[in-house]
C-alpha cells in the first residue's frame, strides 16, 4: 500500500467516526501532506475512537520514521 | 509573536545546531503566510516544506531540542547519573526527585528532543509549542 492509499482510507475510516473533513479544502489540488492530517488531534480522535487512547496511538505514532506505517496496522 | 516569526526563529535555531534536510545542510529559512521554504547548501534556490512534516521530523527535532538525555517523566535534563557496578544506569532526577534506584526501576533515561516531540504532537499545536523553547 502506498502512502496516498494509506492516508486515503485513514480519512475515510476517521470520517465514518465522526472526522469534519472540511480542512482537507486547505489543499486544494495538492496531494494530502500525510503529516498535516496525521497530527491534527481531530483526525487522531476519530482515526483510534475504536481502539480508544488516541494520545497514546498519536506519541507512538510520532516516535516512528515514517508515523504513515504506524497508522496502516489500524486499516 | 505571529507563528511564521515563530516558525522561522525556530528554524533558525535549528540551523544553528546543524540541520540536515535529505542529506543536506540547510543554510537558511524563510516563513511566509503558514508555508515555510528551506534552502540547502547544494541549492541556490528556497524548498517548500510541509510544515508538519519538517517540525516531526526526526532531524528537526535533534537539532532544536538536542539531544541530551533526560527524565522520561518530568523532561528535566537536571538528572545525576550514579556511577554503580551494574550495567543499569543509576539515575535521580533533581526536579522531580524521582530516584531510578530507589524506585527499583529499570525505567530508561530518554532524550530530550525524543520527549519533546512526543510533547508537541500532544500538544495539538506544535507551533505554540515551539515558542517556548525560543
Amino acid at each position: 500500500m502506498t502512502e496516498i492509499e494509506i492516508i486515503t482510507k485513514a480519512i475515510r475510516k476517521a470520517e465514518v467516526n465522526g472526522l469534519d473533513t472540511r480542512f482537507l479544502y486547505q489543499f486544494g489540488e495538492d496531494p494530502y501532506y500525510p503529516m498535516e492530517i496525521i497530527f491534527r488531534h481531530d483526525f487522531a480522535k476519530a482515526f483510534w475512537k475504536k481502539e480508544g487512547n488516541w494520545k497514546y496511538h498519536l506519541m507512538q505514532a510520532v516516535l516512528k520514521r515514517k508515523p504513515i506505517n504506524y497508522l496502516k496496522k489500524f486499516l | 509573536m505571529n507563528s511564521d516569526l515563530i516558525l522561522l526563529d525556530s528554524v533558525k535555531m535549528a540551523i544553528d545546531n546543524n540541520l540536515y534536510l535529505d542529506g543536506q545542510k540547510v543554510i537558511d529559512a524563510s516563513a511566509n503566510d503558514g508555508c515555510l521554504f528551506l534552502k540547502p547548501a547544494n541549492s541556490n534556490t528556497f524548498q517548500a516544506v510541509p510544515i508538519y512534516q519538517f517540525l516531526f521530523s526526526h532531524n528537526f527535532c535533534k537539532a532544536f531540542f538536542g539531544t541530551l538525555v533526560v527524565c522520561p517523566l518530568c523532561g528535566s535534563d537536571h538528572v545525576e547519573i550514579r556511577d554503580n557496578d551494574s550495567t543499569e544506569l543509576d539515575w535521580e532526577c533533581n526536579d522531580c526527585k524521582y530516584d531510578n534506584s530507589r524506585a527499583g526501576s529499570n525505567l530508561k533515561l530518554a532524550y530530550q528532543w525524543l520527549y519533546r516531540m512526543r510533547e508537541m504532537a500532544a500538544s495539538g499545536d506544535p507551533i505554540s509549542y515551539l515558542k517556548g523553547f525560543i
